[in-house]
């Protein structure tokens, strides 16, 4: 592993990355809003769930919010490795930076695991499930920002 | 509905709280607002973003030495090699309030007899 990480931070990408001005504050700002519009949009689909606004039909809250927080999502986790690049094998010793992956695995593999179980559409599970989902979900994805936003605190 | 609103609360007012526990790094925040002067030789440096950190033997004692991001450090004159392991330095910052991080915040660096100012705009 170690090899990897010491070859990633020897890229072009990396290079660029750590001693630009303007690119890295580019690549972070994108990070920030990336991060800013998943959470904002997942979490709106989380308190549906949940059974908060239940006047609202949730299939249709689904179709608009699942495709902004998944662009989100790509647009975080783009900005995110070339940030990791070039500090690989640092935030890869970190303790708060090793926590988020985790909980990013763990929250992708939940929205699997559930429309596996559940269907497409969530249509086969309770509304007790469905809470639990989206309560698991808020959580999951507020402890991802929370421990991101810790690795500069934490190791800074 | 009033419990949900209220639980949203709560979980935003941890996590800001959280947040606010810990902000002990960018910026002058966690310094303690007086220089101090330090004269050491380099045995580690690591620059490039967010900002650089270089580790100082100071007479036996480890420091921790925050220096600029790329361009503060060009704009003080640093040349891509000055900063390296082996090179005796002065530094002259603001260390963490919290005395036993043996951390500081560079203002300006001495090399030989040249002047290097990171922050021109503070003393």
């Amino acid at each position: 592993m170690t090899e990897i990480w010491s070859a990633l931070q020897a890229s072009d990408l990396a290079v660029w990355i750590n001693y630009s001005r303007w690119a890295y504050a580019a690549v972070a700002t994108v990070h920030v809003l990336a991060i800013g519009a998943l959470i904002g949009s997942i979490l709106t689909l989380d308190l549906r769930l949940m059974g908060v606004g239940r006047w609202l039909d949730p299939h249709q809250l689904a179709r608009f919010v699942v495709p902004v927080a998944g662009t989100a999502f790509c647009f975080a986790i783009v900005s995110g490795v070339v940030l990791f690049i070039g500090r690989a094998g640092e935030y890869a010793a970190f303790g708060t930076f090793r926590i988020k992956i985790a909980l990013i695995v763990v929250a992708v593999a939940m929205i699997a695991a559930a429309h596996v179980r559940y269907g497409m559409r969530l249509e086969r599970a309770s509304d007790r499930q469905r809470f639990h989902l989206g309560l698991a979900s808020i959580l999951l994805w507020l402890g991802v920002a929370v421990s991101g936003r810790m690795i500069a605190f934490v190791h800074g | 509905m009033r419990r949900w609103y209220l639980s949203v609360l709560v979980i935003g007012v941890l996590t800001m709280g959280s947040v606010g526990a810990a902000f002990a790094h960018h910026g002058w925040r966690w310094t303690t607002g007086g220089n101090i002067e330090l004269t050491g030789m380099i045995t580690a440096a690591r620059l490039g973003n967010p900002h650089g950190v270089l580790t100082v033997d100071a007479e036996g004692q480890v420091w921790r030495v925050e220096v600029g991001q790329p361009w503060r450090n060009e704009r003080a004159g640093l040349k891509p090699g000055d900063l390296k392991k082996g090179v005796e330095i002065r530094i002259v910052g603001e260390p963490s309030a919290d005395i036993k991080d043996k951390r500081v915040k560079a203002e300006r660096l001495y090399i030989g007899p040249k002047e290097y100012k990171l922050y021109p705009e503070r003393d």
